[in-house]
């Protein structure tokens, strides 16, 4: 086992946090943080993400990886658009590594935006034509990049969730965010987040920016707050970044909740949802739902739905999903796992307000992925192992399920990740 | 038994071999109580000796033998020379002394068994024998036995067994070389023998010490050329120590006892793959193994062989990562050892004409013990485990069909235990002690055609336990272990046609090989982002094909050493990414082929020898969807060597890999380039005195 390790050939760790702390100013490495900040490129920052033009979705075996591309609709448009040997020139290299996310929000350009954790790289994909328009690589070595978000041609904010320990330049070591060019890769300047790590006594907190939003011309940053060696949790956080100085203006302490890192914004109601695991050993008093009022200055944690109100078991970090009913409501979507590996995933509606949750789907130990919705209709990547599919259910009322197909015949990869574009 | 067309019946004397010579008393231990080597059922030895491809431990197994000895390479390693060996793939992660694991047919590297001088090497910690830690300077051969378990070795294994023999003690000689290679390599040997009275001696020492610094072109974001990185590699530079000391006394009769021991020790840089390049990680392996073992041709009466060995077997892996690259945890340093004490009993004797029986013993205690040195309470789980195997066998000979039936049962069981406590003295969760029973049966034929055609075939059915990592995990919430997990088991059959045609003009060796297997429960880690892992019983494999081995021989100076192996591998588990696709690191068709020339006199007492060789992979992939295929590899090497039998000097200069193809096994591993050793050897061994001993006059590593 130990040369196994030693060789790097085991699978890496995914995690996530959140906290509170003083704003700080950015690091500029290049360009002109100044009168263009926003954009780098003449104009201010967009407000808010493009509208959507369809759905991605990654299927992985945590070795291979390929994407498939999904319309408006959730129909299968182009299986294995591209993969992990895309344009390979028969290198030791996979184009696209096993490891790999997309974008919480869709992104300028019209590109689909492949997050590449492994070969730590943002690869472009155009979905009409199922090439790869470009990729760059993250600045930084083993920084793990978790988000995107596009804000101009050439700017773009990037969360380096890792911390490369080795590293002896501290604009590439990460537990950052990059603001880089997306179209060169080159490192344009960076957030420093240090002063944002929530005090543990007898640990250093990493902040470990995780999850990004754009809401409002702002961007919202889940920070998972958890030291280098996942042995110690701090209080989980959230940042808010004006594009317009690359500095944070704002802190929201996720009270009570760790390792915090999937969200989701509900514009109408300026609702933030976070989704928090709690400690990777499986305890489960700082898991839940964390619900975040935007619609006030500075913004506020105005409750916690905690993981008891679900089957008290932790809840996924990855993602949770706002989708009220046709007529209106405040319901949401998210799903609980058993850190044991043994009790099946359980999938949630609850509400946000009310703070009620009622399961209506199971599936095996982590087999239910990050899902995406559509009006009326939640898709759910399910990769159990026997038969990997994207589950279709009908939201427009109580939750039933529809359909399934699957994302990928062409490689047989099972779906983990399905994302607007 | 549908595999099994031994119906031919035409009678023909069985080959002999130095085993059956005269000179017993002073024949390596483990030549003379070889039953294999000498006629089953004769008491008169006549014939001359046997080609040294006859593996030693089992008659009807689908085998092949290699002597390093008979390698033209300036420098060897184990992978390098099994590229002649049918059914045999070597994965690599660099240099010849980087990580390299070993499978035999279908089979993962954890379900092949590696023995040393009969001492077991894998560990019950799983992950399989890196097989770059099993130097060359001391073997005398190597015998490979694909999906069957000779008797003789004990604990059995789903994909075969791998048997390293040191030299053999009480040739009077002493031979020293040295050498240098691409990549800052240098290397040197030292070994010698005599005899003391009835004391038998060998010793060998070597070292190796490379930079490593082999060219490297990358591109992590591979569609954009403006990110290729050419470089070298750094931090994988090898500094390398091993040697064998084995003494054998001749007691009365003819009986011997025999001391071994071998130790190995390495430090080394972990360069990383090319996604998470190391500068300044490091790794230390070593190992020692002690064996002490006696030997009877006396002691159960004519014909009958007794061997009894006692061992012990330590090992040690130390991860240094002070920089936090390898696994980006702060100042992380770690090892683990594995303690094997064991003995093994092994007898032998005919039974009347009409046949022979052997039984066998063995039993095996192992601890592991992982230590995190920086942190005591990550280090894992302790653990233990208790081995017995009892079996037997029976050669039966029908004379009327000259047909050898084999029939063999062994039951091996063990009992795991999580030890408890940590290297501290902390308590970790302790689980109730994991038992099993795993029998094993297997029928061996064989059926002598003619005096050159021999057919074998073999079927069996064997179990695989689970290793503590998937039983326990690591101790941590990341890997989780499943003491629910049932053994790995599978059935696997084959039929051979054996042709040994030792012409004055010509010679001919060649064995064909039809074979299949069917592996069930396979231990399978399933696949997990955010949560914790688990080993499961969930695959089954469909595995067949035909291995082809060729050596030809034309006149006294040309030979010709080939294999080809097509092999289907299919997964056929439920999961529908991978059914039906070859299992990864296994490629489809396998082949090696290389012509020689040997003892070319160029006058002045100079002699010449040359050889080109190719090796070709198609294939294969890295991963188990088939996303990412490895592409076809044709690697070329070429040698050439002088000699001076007079002053007993040689130079040899090989080179693998002469097209410098960037190849690779495994994803960000990229491969060395083009390579070249070369080499000065100086033995005092005359012709006669290695040919005494099974030595070829040529040196080798």
């Amino acid at each position: 086992m130990l040369r196994i390790l030693g060789l790097g050939l085991t699978a890496a760790v995914v995690a996530i946090g959140c906290g509170n702390g003083a704003p700080a100013q950015s690091d500029a490495a290049g360009g002109e943080p100044g009168k263009d900040a926003a954009g780098y490129d003449g104009g201010p920052a967009p407000m808010s993400p493009p509208t959507m033009t369809g759905l991605a979705v990654v299927n992985s075996d945590f070795s291979t990886t390929s994407l498939s591309i999904l319309d408006a609709t959730g129909a299968l448009v182009r299986a294995d658009c591209v993969d992990s040997a895309t344009g390979s020139t028969g290198s030791a290299t996979k184009t696209i590594s096993g490891d790999v996310v997309l974008p919480s929000q869709p992104q300028l350009g019209g590109n689909v935006v492949v997050i590449d954790r492994g070969n730590v790289a943002l690869t472009f994909v155009d979905p009409s034509s199922c090439t790869i328009a470009h990729q760059i690589l993250v600045p930084g070595v083993r920084t793990n990049p978790h988000d995107v978000v596009m804000l101009g041609t050439h700017k773009a904010y990037v969360t380096r969730y890792g911390l490369n320990l080795a590293a002896t330049d501290p604009t590439l070591a990460g537990n950052d965010i990059a603001v880089i060019d997306p179209t060169t890769g080159a490192l344009r300047g960076r957030i420093p987040l240090d002063a944002y790590a929530s005090p543990v006594a007898g640990a250093t907190i990493l902040a470990r920016p995780d999850r990004a939003l754009l809401v409002d011309g702002q961007v919202i940053v889940s920070l998972d707050e958890i030291d280098q060696s996942f042995a110690t949790y701090g209080e989980g956080k959230l940042v808010v970044i004006d594009p317009a100085t690359d500095a944070v203006t704002v802190t929201v302490a996720l009270t009570g909740l760790t390792n915090c890192e999937g969200m989701t914004y509900v514009d109408a109601q300026k609702t933030l949802l976070v989704a928090c695991g709690g400690p990777f050993d499986g305890a489960t008093a700082a898991s839940g739902i964390a619900v975040v009022d935007l619609g006030v200055s500075p913004p506020v944690l105005t409750r916690v739905i905690p993981s008891s109100a679900f089957d008290g078991r932790p809840l996924d970090i990855a993602w949770v999903l706002a989708l009220p009913p046709t007529g209106g409501g405040t319901r949401a979507f998210a799903v609980t796992n058993d850190p044991n590996d043994v009790q099946p995933d359980a999938l949630f509606a609850f509400d946000y307000v009310a703070g009620t949750a009622a399961r209506f789907a199971t599936s095996a130990p982590y087999t239910l992925g990050q899902a995406a919705e559509l009006p009326g209709l939640l898709l759910m990547p399910n990769s159990t192992l026997s038969m990997p599919q994207v589950d279709l259910y009908d939201v427009s009322a109580s939750p039933t399920t529809t359909t399934t197909f699957t994302s990928d015949p062409v490689t047989g990869l099972p779906p983990q990740v399905i994302a607007p574009y | 038994m549908a595999l099994v067309a031994a119906s031919l019946a035409v009678s023909v004397p069985a080959r002999a071999d130095k085993g059956g010579s005269t000179s017993d008393a002073a024949t390596a231990p483990s030549e003379a109580a070889a039953p294999e080597q000498k006629p089953l059922f004769q008491t008169t030895v006549t014939a001359a000796a046997a080609a040294p491809s006859v593996p030693r431990e089992d008659r009807a197994a689908a085998a092949s033998v290699v002597l390093p000895s008979e390698s033209p390479r300036a420098y060897d390693d184990l992978g390098t020379l099994l590229l002649q060996v049918p059914g045999v793939t070597v994965a690599r992660t660099g240099s010849s002394q980087a990580f390299s694991s070993i499978t035999l047919r279908g089979s993962n590297p954890d379900q092949v068994q590696i023995y040393v001088d009969g001492v077991p090497l894998d560990i019950a910690e799983g992950g399989g024998v890196d097989v770059s830690t099993l130097p060359l300077g001391d073997v005398e051969r190597v015998e490979i036995y694909r999906g069957t378990t000779p008797l003789a070795f004990g604990e059995s294994a789903l994909g075969g067994i791998i048997s390293i023999t040191t030299r053999t003690p009480g040739v009077t000689r002493a031979s020293a070389r040295a050498g240098v290679g691409s990549f800052g390599t240098a290397f040197g040997d030292v070994s010698g023998g005599d005899r003391i009275g009835r004391l038998r001696l060998y010793l060998g020492a070597h070292v190796y010490s490379s930079e490593g610094d082999y060219p490297l072109r990358y591109n992590n974001a591979v569609t954009s050329p403006n990110f290729a990185v050419d470089t070298v590699r750094q931090n994988n530079d090898t500094l390398e120590g091993n040697g064998v000391l084995r003494a054998a006394l001749t007691l009365e009769g003819r009986r011997t006892l025999d001391l071994g021991l071998i130790g190995f020790a390495r430090a080394e840089g972990l360069p990383g793959p090319t996604d998470n390049l190391a500068l300044h990680a490091r790794f230390h392996t070593s190992r020692g193994l002690g064996l002490l073992r006696y030997e009877s041709r006396d002691d159960l009466g004519p014909g009958g062989r007794l061997s009894a060995e006692a061992f012990v077997s330590v090992e040690r892996d130390r991860l240094l990562d002070p920089d936090a690259e390898v696994q980006n945890q702060p100042g992380l340093l770690f090892h683990e050892t594995t303690l094997s004490i064991g003995t093994t009993v092994h007898a032998a004797r005919p039974l009347m004409d009409w046949g022979r029986a052997s039984g066998l013993l063995e039993a095996r205690r192992e601890t592991y013990t992982p230590d995190d040195e920086t942190d005591a309470t990550q280090s894992g789980l302790p653990a233990r485990r208790l081995l017995g195997v009892a079996g037997a066998e029976l050669t039966l000979l029908w004379h009327r069909l000259n047909l050898e039936v084999i029939p063999s049962v062994r039951l091996e069981g063990m009992e795991d235990t999580v030890t408890g406590q940590n290297t501290t003295g902390q308590p970790v969760p302790a689980g109730p002690a994991i038992a099993r029973l795993l029998p094993t049966y297997r029928l061996g034929l064989v059926r002598p055609v003619s005096s050159v055609v021999t057919v074998k075939a073999n079927v069996g059915q064997y179990q695989h336990a689970p290793s503590f990592l998937e039983l326990y995990g690591d101790g941590t919430q990341r890997l989780l272990g499943n003491p629910s997990l049932v053994p790995e088991s599978g059935t696997n059959a084959d039929l051979a046609l054996w042709v040994d045609h030792p012409g004055a003009r010509t010679s001919t060796t060649s064995r064909t090989t039809l074979f299949g297997a069917l592996a069930d429960d396979l231990i399978y880690w399933l696949p997990n982002s955010g949560g914790p892992s688990r080993a499961e019983n969930l695959s089954r494999a469909r595995i067949y094909g035909i291995e082809q081995e060729l050596q030809l021989g034309v006149g006294p100076h040309a030979r010709l050493v080939a294999q080809g192996t097509y092999l289907v591998a299919d997964d056929e588990s439920d999961n529908p990414t991978t059914r039906g696709k070859q299992i990864p690191h296994h490629p489809r068709l396998s082949a090696y082929a290389r012509p020689e020339m040997v003892r070319i006199g160029l006058g002045h007492g100079i002699d010449f020898g040359a050889y080109l060789d190719a090796a070709i992979l198609v294939g294969d992939y890295d991963d188990p969807a088939h996303v990412t295929a490895i592409p076809t590899e044709v690697l070329i090497g070429a040698g050439a060597s002088l000699s001076r039998p007079r002053s007993r000097l040689r130079l040899t200069v090989s080179g693998l890999n002469l097209t410098d193809l960037q190849s690779w096994n495994f994803s960000y591993w990229p491969l060395p380039g083009r390579t070249v050793f070369v080499s000065l050897a100086c033995d005092s061994a005359t012709a006669q005195d290695a040919d005494a001993a099974g030595f070829q006059p040529s040196i080798n590593p």
